[in-house]
């Protein structure tokens, strides 16, 4: 930029002290500088606005749930105890690093806000949780539709005592997005009323993007964002 | 603010050399800062706040001496940042920091009536009509969702010329408009907007 200002003053110099050049050049000087200025101007005056957010701006949640669903009629849920990395639709490993165990805390502590108490995944609970970080480069949507498509190779429903059902999600909603990031992924799936269909319903989402989603100091409020946002959890609905 | 500055640099030093061309020239050039404000719909629902980043540039023919018509380019960069709020989606909601960010280049065919053509402060109406290269973006979060198209737009006018020298064609100059520009994303109809321009006139042959 300083570079260009300098040409720009230069030639400017040159037409006003030059006495020896024409008038023709001096016009050429003066239209040229016009059209540098105006490639300049187009160029660089749009104000980005990824470059004016903060990580907690920069950062979305989407939930989704079954409206079908009465939350009320649910009473006990249980939670994995890691969480899934997805890469590019294919299970990674499970992990449970500070930040891991952070979320599902926090998880944890909606719940128990909201009414339901927690028991081990083998004591039949009416609710189950899996957290999912999900990677992916190269999906176009900020909801993962995808996601959902290959979720029992993820989270075996045998892990909740129903070998050989499905997951089965009834909403998906999503919109174009441009550039690619993690996200965390909760999904609340309706154990209780597993039943002949084989099918295991999945009654809630909650999807957080954004910067620097996987830091064990923020989930709390985070997850607290997807329940604040979401006043039908509630075992008393 | 670097691209400001360079600008009136490159202003003040056009001025300089100005004054020794002077008389009835015929093709003239016109440069201008340019700061609009949202109106209407697009105020409402996209961006209220005022844009300071913008500039427009013509090239006009002078047909009578009062009469010029020519071709006129413009660029203004909208944008606005809305605190975090949830919006309802239909199966759920998404909590989000929206941003709108508008890029819109007018390029018309422009025509300006000189209204004192000898005086000292040369007051003039005019008015543009051409195609309006439009980008918009919409993010939620980083995520951005975006539209771009060439719609239509029109540009009525009116300022004055106050030029550095008696009879000069060089003149500094302020005026107003107002930009008709038709757009549509979602239920937003148009991207109108008042503006206002200063710079400068020079001759080109």
């Amino acid at each position: 930029m300083l570079t260009l200002a300098g040409i720009i003053k230069h030639l400017c110099l040159i037409s006003v002290n030059n006495q020896k050049h024409t008038m023709k050049q001096h016009k050429i000087y003066l239209a040229l500088t016009g059209s540098l200025l105006g490639i300049v101007l187009l160029g660089s005056c749009a104000k980005d606005p990824l470059k004016n957010m903060t990580n907690e701006e920069s950062r979305i949640y989407i939930t989704n749930y079954d409206s079908s669903a009465h939350f009320g009629s649910f009473q006990t849920y249980s939670i994995t105890d890691s969480v899934a990395v997805i890469s590019n639709g294919a299970l990674q490993k499970r992990t449970l690093t500070a930040t891991d165990a952070a979320f599902i805390q926090a998880v944890k502590d909606n719940m128990a806000e909201r009414g339901y108490q927690l028991v081990a995944n083998n004591e039949h609970p009416d609710l189950g949780i899996n957290i999912s970080s999900v990677f992916n480069n190269q999906t176009g949507v900020i909801s993962y539709p995808s996601y959902w498509g290959y979720y029992g190779s993820y989270w075996d429903p045998y892990y909740w005592g129903f070998g050989g059902y499905d997951y089965y999600f009834p909403y998906v909603s999503y919109a174009v997005y441009q550039i690619r990031e993690g996200a965390l992924s909760i999904d609340m799936v309706d154990l209780k009323d597993a039943g002949n269909d084989k099918k295991i319903e999945g009654v809630w989402n909650g999807l957080i993007r954004g910067e620097a989603i996987f830091n064990a100091s923020t989930a709390a409020s985070q997850v607290k964002a997807l329940f604040d946002q979401s006043p039908y959890i509630s075992s008393n609905h | 603010m670097k691209p400001l500055k360079i600008f009136f640099l490159a202003m003040l030093c056009a001025g300089f050399g100005l004054p020794a061309l002077a008389q009835q020239q015929k093709l003239t050039m016109h440069i201008n800062y340019a700061v609009n404000t949202p109106t209407g719909s697009f105020k409402s629902d996209l961006v209220s706040k005022t844009s300071f980043r913008g500039w427009n540039a013509n090239v006009l023919y002078g047909v009578t001496d009062r009469l010029s018509l020519g071709l006129e380019a413009g660029f203004n960069d909208y944008y606005q940042k809305y605190p975090r709020q949830v919006y309802d989606t239909k199966d759920g909601a998404i909590s989000a920091v929206l941003s709108n960010s508008i890029q819109t280049v007018p390029v018309m065919l422009k025509g300006r009536f000189n209204l004192a053509p000898s005086g000292m402060v040369q007051p003039y109406v005019g008015a543009g009509v051409g195609g309006n290269f439009v980008s918009y973006s919409q993010y939620l979060g980083e995520f951005a969702g975006s539209k771009s198209g060439v719609y239509f737009a029109a540009s009525p006018e009116a300022g004055i010329a106050i030029p550095f020298r008696k009879h000069g064609a060089s003149a500094f100059t302020l005026g107003g408009r107002y930009n008709f520009m038709p757009f549509s994303y979602s239920d937003n109809k148009n991207l109108n907007n008042w503006g206002l321009y200063a710079g400068i006139k020079f001759p080109l042959k």
